[in-house]
């Protein structure tokens, strides 16, 4: 049951809801603006993912139930968008499951996180590490959704959400250190 | 490699709940065990703590981007033209039925493609306040009145859901300030104008009101010989009237708050400065 009837003009047998479209969708472009640009990390290719979501979106709006999430369902479709791109352009590598387990298992050191250190050395941190642990921690870290949504989003078992977001943090953690190192910041529980 | 000496296999154990117990994904149990040990182990809890100021200032530092005008623009313009493409793959026979259709429908209504609100924010060109009131104002009209939100009646869980975990914690902050005889029916996240926005809607047996908040998207209240300002609350509290709806905004560093209802100016005036604190208070560690 949506919170808001839908605002359907019917033409000619036809349902037309741009006007629906329009509110319940185009709130979220910042949010998928600035996931796509740091997945992809090309603003201008981001510009034309995030498009090329909100079309499909619009193309299959028919089959949106309302009520349910539609950021989350936007972010199912970019990231749809983005998969696609990548295969077609950049012919990726993802990483097997296994070796995530592995990395998960074998890495016991637990990184301090450095403070006093700006939001461009976060983001600059966060660049750096692998891609598919990247967009794991700005769908649950940043943009806040369950590991199930994230899951349905990337198209992966909840499991590899919990051990890519694991994984991704750590290596986000990592890196902070190094540049906390580069920059003398010694922090606590860092051994000399 | 630098290898953490953990207390005991429980540390060990309870660090490798800290990641989902930071994204409210524990079972209840687990998450009391967790929050159990959090209490008796420092280190832990100075881990915890480590990853959320983490979280806290990637969120920061990512939501500080936004999508530029132009692919708005764009995608605004792709959607009218996909309109149109689809319009011009109806077969021939049913044009010449929709040209019979739309002459009906053209000569029995005149209804416009948006309708309009059924409350009108009349704002003289130039004033800004009026202008950054009337957005709160709109969702209040679309969401609450012309869509008859405020008719619904959302269980606690609901609304959690749908005000997501950054601002479900708005209701029980509201729900203490409210008068007695106004209880939240409606927590929500709608979107009017392309603009999206957190909703409450508190209501009793007549009355209706709104707490509407969105994030900042350039506005900012004048500080310069606007009337009808009034400080309260440890800051500036901005009002309006339309429709015999009473109007009262306040903004943060990165949102602008509103309080909408059919009260008297003196009452809507007053529940405005009772949220004021703790709204801004909540927001606050929002943006920071």
């Amino acid at each position: 049951m949506s919170d808001i009837p839908r605002q359907e003009h019917v033409i000619f047998g036809r349902t037309a809801p741009t006007e629906e479209f329009e509110s319940v969708a185009l709130p979220h472009l910042n949010d998928l603006y600035r996931t796509a640009a740091r997945v992809i990390g090309n603003r201008t290719e981001a510009e034309d993912l995030v498009q090329e979501a909100y079309l499909q979106a619009w193309k299959s709006f028919h089959r949106f139930e309302p009520g349910t999430n539609c950021r989350a369902w936007l972010f199912k479709i970019l990231f749809h968008v983005i998969q696609h791109h990548r295969r077609k352009w950049y012919n990726s590598k993802l990483i097997q499951e296994s070796d995530e387990l592995l990395l998960q298992d074998t890495v016991a050191y637990e990184p301090p996180v450095p403070q006093h250190l700006s939001d461009q050395d976060v983001l600059a941190a966060l660049d750096r590490i692998s891609v598919q642990y990247r967009e794991v921690v700005l769908l649950a870290d940043v943009q806040e959704f369950s590991y199930k949504e994230v899951a349905a989003a990337l198209g992966v078992p909840v499991g590899t959400v919990m051990s890519r977001l694991s994984r991704g943090r750590k290596l986000l953690r990592a890196e902070l250190s190094e540049v906390a190192e580069g920059y003398g910041i010694r922090e606590k529980g860092k051994s000399a | 490699m630098n290898v953490i000496n953990f207390e005991d296999g429980h540390c060990k154990r309870i660090r490798s709940y800290l990641d989902s117990y930071l994204n409210n994904e524990l079972l209840v149990e687990t998450n009391h065990e967790v929050l159990t040990h959090l209490e008796m182990c420092e280190a832990c809890s100075r881990s915890l703590q480590d990853r959320a100021r983490l979280k806290v200032q990637l969120k920061r530092a990512v939501m500080q981007e936004y999508a530029p005008a132009a692919l708005r623009e764009r995608i605004g313009s792709n959607l009218r033209q996909s309109r149109g493409f689809s319009f011009n793959t109806f077969s021939l026979s049913l044009a010449a039925a929709a040209v019979l259709v739309i002459a009906m429908v053209t000569f029995f209504t005149s209804s416009p493609a948006r309708k309009p609100l059924s409350l009108q924010a009349q704002v003289a060109p130039g004033d800004v306040t009026g202008q950054i009131l009337k957005i709160g104002f709109d969702d209040h009209v679309f969401c609450s009145i012309d869509h008859q939100l405020a008719d619904k009646q959302f269980t606690p869980e609901q609304m959690s859901e749908k005000l997501g975990p950054e601002y479900a914690g708005l209701v029980e902050l509201v729900k203490g300030k409210m008068p007695r005889d106004l209880t939240v029916v409606v927590a929500h996240r709608c979107g009017y104008q392309g603009r999206e926005f957190v909703h409450l809607i508190m209501r009793n047996q007549s009355d209706i009101v709104s707490l509407v908040i969105t994030r900042k998207n350039g506005e900012a209240f004048p500080t310069d010989g606007v009337a009808a300002i009034v400080q309260a609350a440890g800051g500036l509290i901005y009002q309006a009237a339309w429709a015999n709806q009473q109007v009262a905004g306040l903004e943060t560093r990165d949102h602008l708050v509103f309080v909408v209802s059919n009260e008297t100016n003196d009452t809507n005036l007053q529940i405005a400065s009772s949220l004021a604190p703790s709204v801004r208070d909540f927001l606050a560690r929002l943006e920071s």
